[in-house]
């Protein structure tokens, strides 16, 4: 399971956290594993039914006031007992100052306290942002991500089949490089999928023959792309003669990953076939549809009017 | 479907050449085949694949193979990495 260090919170720059550590340092080595945080609301009244240790607990004026209402004795009893509950780490925003006895407890139980200038509603949203980036749950695919006019186009099939080189021709028509090979894909929100690079192969086109390529400098920056999300899947399969392949456009296949459906087309491949204007003729038909123009239903309306019609007669 | 776990054993670890290599063996058997380091799982039939996972000397790589020539394709490709890729 992934999980992230407090210790990377505190180093971070891109989401603009400002946290600084004010107890608890022996404990900034724990790991966060739960993307959603919790705000300590009612737990700091000792209400500690629905208390989920394992979520960053972010405290705001609400919860420091309400310590400060009901004095050193009662406030600190209610501390212990919530730090007996091993909570991963405690973030207070608009750089409120916190009780010395709430931090000698953080301090005791290694419970790493850190504190951001923040106000509370910000800082809950730019942590979110992080938590989800950083905890989505991923996977790789082997296979070929490209923007295609705009359309964030998977390309999977078996080896040799020729996914890179209907790639290179791809590149070749303007449409975009994210990875070839090894599709390293995040779950962002609930229904979006979004394919990156791994670092290592970034750019990189294997095409046999010539070997290792690297697209970025052989086309231009405006060849590649860092990441994408994925819209459709195109799978590249042996041409069977015996198989029936869609004729009309009515069958509409999906391809699962991380429990989401996308879109997936099978395109037989033989010579003769020119792949990469196929695929991106699935492209343009995919915006299509996505416009509410399904060209084999309107031809089915057609025919049904005019059958019908004779019908009567 | 058979598993089975390698040691890099060369030097350099599994940089391009014996990458190359491997991919050129994998590539004769019928089964598919997939290699994987600390989590990440790529097909081991594709060099960019292999490259991607890094792996240095005295690391360890999990094959797995299903398909018809299986016991002989793990067998041929564990004993090719172990045997350092014929590098050392």
């Amino acid at each position: 399971m992934k999980g992230i260090t407090v210790q990377s919170l505190l180093e971070d720059k891109s989401y603009g956290l400002e946290l600084e550590l004010i107890a608890g340092s022996k404990g900034v080595g724990r790991k966060i594993y739960n993307p959603r945080i919790q705000k300590l609301g009612l737990v700091i009244t000792g209400h500690m039914v629905y208390l989920h240790p394992h979520r960053i607990q972010i405290l705001g004026n609400t919860e420091m006031s309400y310590l400060k209402s009901i004095g050193d004795e009662e406030g600190e009893r209610i501390i212990k007992e919530l730090c007996k509950n091993d909570v991963v780490c405690f973030i207070v925003t608009r750089n409120l100052k916190v009780p010395s006895f709430f931090l000698e407890e953080a301090n005791n139980r290694a419970i790493p306290f850190l504190r951001s200038k923040l106000i509370t509603s910000v800082f809950i949203e730019r942590i979110t942002k992080l938590l989800e980036e950083k905890l989505a749950p991923s996977t790789t695919v082997h296979g070929v991500l490209m923007d295609i006019i705009g359309v964030g186009t998977m390309i999977i099939g078996k080896p040799g089949i020729g996914k890179s080189e209907s790639a290179l021709e791809l590149i070749a028509k303007g449409h975009r490089l994210i990875v070839d090979d090894v599709v390293y894909i995040k779950k962002m929100g609930a229904i979006d999928l979004y394919g990156e690079s791994p670092g290592m192969i970034k750019n990189l086109l294997e095409i046999r023959g010539i070997g290792i390529v690297d697209i970025g400098r052989l086309f231009g920056v405006a060849a590649v792309r860092d990441k994408k999300r994925i819209d459709l899947v195109v799978e590249l399969v042996e041409w069977h003669v015996n198989e029936e392949y869609d004729r009309v456009g009515f069958r509409e296949d999906k391809y699962r990953l991380l429990g989401i459906d996308l879109p997936l087309i099978r395109i037989p491949v033989s010579p003769g076939r020119n792949i990469s204007t196929i695929i991106e003729l699935a492209c343009r038909n995919f915006i299509l549809k996505k416009q509410g123009i399904n060209t084999a239903l309107e031809l089915e309306e057609k025919m049904l009017s005019i059958t019908k019609v004779e019908e009567k007669h | 479907m058979v598993e089975g776990i390698f040691t890099i054993r060369n030097k350099l670890g599994l940089h391009a050449r014996p990458a190359a290599a491997f991919v050129k063996k994998a590539n004769e058997f019928n089964s598919s085949i997939w290699m994987e380091k600390d989590g990440t799982r790529v097909n081991a039939k594709s060099i960019m694949g292999i490259l991607m996972l890094a792996c240095p000397a005295g690391s360890q790589v999990k094959l797995t193979v299903e398909g018809n020539d299986e016991d002989i394709a793990i067998k041929e490709l564990g004993s090719f990495i172990e045997s350092g890729f014929n590098e050392l």
